[in-house]
């Protein structure tokens, strides 16, 4: 006798009262606590404000920076992961000699960890010592020497660098694994068929790898938003407010016992985030296409 | 006759037991139980800038008198007093923490989080308890390490300066101060004022220092009406004026060109290679470098910002403070009780010689060059209190201010936009602080 074995509904209920404690309460007191003044010296007796706490923060310039960065660094490195994480992908699925070598050295920087990363990077970008700029004196473009991470606008971009060079490889892995999965028999019908390498690339390997394509592009957009560590590390969303970022300028007013104000700011994000994974999401995977 | 005699035995009892009491008291006091330290891991945490070996020295002997390790957290300076903050407002929190005292106590709000330690046996061996004292409630919340601190003083390099024509400069007013610059920087390939503004605290030195001497006896009245919403920042034309100068030092090439990327940290060694003449901070820092760089000569001066040099110094000392929130408090006030004590005491002035908290430690013989400003400046009444902490109830959003001089250094303010943007931080601070006057 075929029996089927059901496990009864409330072994779930453990990691169902974790979430709603741990994750379900938090998010429901940050939201109905940004519209209020709690702060650390009236940590027991909050005010509701209605909507003061955000028309505040559309009238500081250096919230709407932090937005600004924030956009600016999601969008960029979202880009250049996607990119480079695709040719990487596409370079090492070929016939190259040393390609196990290469796929763990490209997808090591994804598995260090970010204050790591941060440490090193700042000792790459320094202006006096800095192996950056030694290298640039070497090979005579000394007039390119520059304190990259004391300049507000090269102190973004060197960020945004570091954040596309740590998880390229991690992309590169997910598109390597969507790219073995399509069937060789396509493009030997398309090569029958007298299909250039193009477009076998357009019209074989793209559509085939939209699944991949969804991942990455999700998941990277939400890390682009979410970015603190990086910037933290590198800049501390300095110099002065230049490369300030939401999750930074939270940390700020938080940490200023701004617990409303930040509450507020959170809930903006939280929003922000999640419109924007659903179209993302939703937009590519109408793409997708059946093997 | 019977009653007499019941009396006297009740009496010579009580006597006794009274007697007996006093000194089983006596001797507690002098033998104080520290058996609670024990097996225990005190989590001290502190910024890189507060941090100095001698800790580990005197850690390292705690634990083998008391077997009680210490576990030192250090933090980068710039992300410091953000992260206390944060610490203690979520309760996540060391055993110890540094933090500068009393100056800082209404930003940590240390009357909702940090212990009372006004009656702890060390209280009666500070050498100035009355300036320890919190200026709102009398008690005392840290063990302080040393009786005075914060001299804002420029520490210059002796061989440097002697090597383009300037021996033991003394300006007596702004312009000889900029002659000197100017000076260093035709005559020296060394860049003549550095900065180190990654770490935001050290930019803001020269107008912490700077403002209340411009503003003389107008300071106290002018405070208080800041306070009281009265005036804006911007109607403050001495600080306008400070910052004007600060920022010129930028334009007319004076300081170093990586000062937005370098930190406190790098400073000894940026002015041991004699990359920078002088450098404007406080006396810790000094006394720091000419224990780790003794073949070079620090001299030091006071920067005149008015029409004589007047020494601005902190009225505040670093103090260690024991959060409410953490695991073991009284290990923790029994294990600042140890570290208050002379034999532990004298290990850090061995090595750091300087102005003792407690009247029975050795501070030994202090460094040349900030023994030279206490005895012109502090000796003689010759100082003023920084801005900060006069103005401690605003502290919290002094880190915004900061932030805003270093986009000025950077070019990217002026100085009335400075003020102007900060006044904004400022009122909505002191409105979420719950001040009256904000609301």
């Amino acid at each position: 006798m075929n029996q089927k074995k059901f496990y009864p509904n409330y072994f779930t209920y453990p990691a169902i009262i974790a979430f709603f404690i741990f994750y379900c309460i938090p998010i429901g007191a940050s939201f109905v606590m940004s519209f209020s003044n709690w702060n650390i010296k009236r940590i027991s007796s909050p005010k509701f404000v209605g909507l003061k706490n955000f028309s505040r923060l559309f009238q500081d310039d250096y919230f709407l920076l932090a937005l600004k960065n924030t956009v600016l660094f999601a969008v960029v490195t979202m880009v250049g992961i996607v990119v480079l994480g695709l040719l990487l992908a596409l370079l090492l699925n070929s016939a190259v000699k040393g390609k196990a070598f290469f796929r763990t050295v490209f997808y090591l920087p994804a598995v260090l960890s970010l204050i790591v990363v941060g440490i090193m990077f700042k000792a790459v970008f320094k202006l006096d010592g800095g192996i950056l700029n030694q290298i640039l004196t070497t090979i005579g473009l000394s007039g390119l020497v520059h304190d990259w991470l004391g300049d507000g606008q090269s102190a973004m971009w060197c960020i945004i660098f570091v954040q596309i060079w740590k998880w390229s490889g991690f992309a590169m892995a997910i598109y390597l694994a969507g790219l073995q999965g399509i069937p060789n028999d396509y493009y030997e019908a398309a090569t029958i068929d007298g299909a250039t390498k193009w477009q076998q690339f357009k019209n074989i390997t793209l559509p085939l790898l939209a699944p991949a394509f969804t991942v990455v592009i999700t998941m990277n957009t939400i890390g682009g938003f979410k970015v603190f560590e990086q910037v933290y590390v590198m800049t501390n969303g300095g110099p002065g407010n230049a490369t300030q970022v939401l999750n930074t300028y939270i940390y700020k007013e938080f940490s200023k016992g701004s617990l409303g104000r930040s509450s507020a700011m959170s809930l903006l994000l939280f929003l922000m985030i999640a419109v924007i994974a659903v179209v993302v999401n939703k937009g590519l995977t109408k793409r997708e296409v059946e093997m | 006759m019977k009653r007499n005699c019941v009396k006297s035995i009740i009496s010579i009892a009580l006597t006794a037991s009274m007697m007996c009491g006093m000194g089983f008291t006596v001797q507690a006091a002098e033998a104080e139980d520290f058996s609670v330290l024990e097996g225990k891991t005190i989590s001290f945490m502190t910024s890189q800038s507060k941090f100095f070996d001698a800790y580990q020295t005197m850690a390292d002997a705690i634990e083998a008198d008391y077997g009680c390790k210490v576990d030192f957290q250090v933090v980068p300076d710039d992300q410091y007093t953000s992260m206390t903050n944060l610490k203690l407002s979520t309760g996540e929190v060391p055993d110890v923490l540094e933090q500068n005292y009393p100056s800082q106590n209404a930003t940590m709000n240390v009357y909702e989080y940090c212990e009372d330690l006004s009656e702890e046996s060390w209280v009666s061996r500070l050498v100035n308890p009355d300036m320890l004292k919190d200026p709102k409630d009398g008690k005392l919340y840290a063990l302080p390490k040393e009786s005075s601190s914060g001299y804002q003083v420029v520490y210059y390099n002796k061989a440097l300066l002697e090597s383009c024509g300037i021996t033991d400069p003394e300006p007596q007013n702004y312009q000889e101060f900029l002659d000197i610059l100017k000076t260093i920087k035709e005559k020296s390939e060394a860049a003549p004022f550095l900065q180190t503004n990654k770490d935001n605290w050290e930019t803001q030195i020269f107008m912490t220092g700077g403002i209340p001497i411009m503003l003389g006896d107008k300071a106290g009245e002018t405070y208080e009406k800041l306070l009281n919403n009265e005036i804006t920042w911007s109607d403050i034309p001495e600080a306008t004026d400070v910052l004007q100068r600060y920022i010129d030092l930028y334009t007319e090439g004076y300081v170093n060109e990586d000062n937005l990327s370098v930190g406190y940290d790098d400073a000894a060694e940026i002015m041991a290679s004699e990359k920078a003449a002088m450098y404007l901070t406080v006396d810790q820092w000094a006394t720091d470098f000419s224990k780790n760089h003794p073949e070079v000569e620090l001299g030091s001066f006071v920067i005149p910002f008015g029409d004589k040099p007047v020494l601005p110094t902190g009225n505040y000392v670093q103090g260690l403070f024991v959060p409410k929130a953490g695991t073991q408090v009284d290990a923790a006030k029994a294990f600042l009780q140890v570290w208050s004590m002379p034999k532990y005491q004298d290990l850090y002035y061995a090595e750091n010689p300087g102005y003792p908290a407690f009247n029975d430690v050795n501070g030994g013989e202090a460094t040349a060059c900030v023994q030279s400003i206490v005895d012109k400046y502090i000796t003689t009444g010759n100082y003023v209190y920084e801005l900060n902490g006069q103005l401690s109830d605003a502290n919290g959003c002094f880190n915004d201010l900061w932030n805003f001089y270093v986009e000025a250094a950077a070019g990217e303010k002026d100085a009335e936009s400075v003020w102007e943007d900060f006044q904004f931080v400022y009122e909505d601070y002191m409105e979420q602080q719950g001040f009256e006057a904000f609301e």
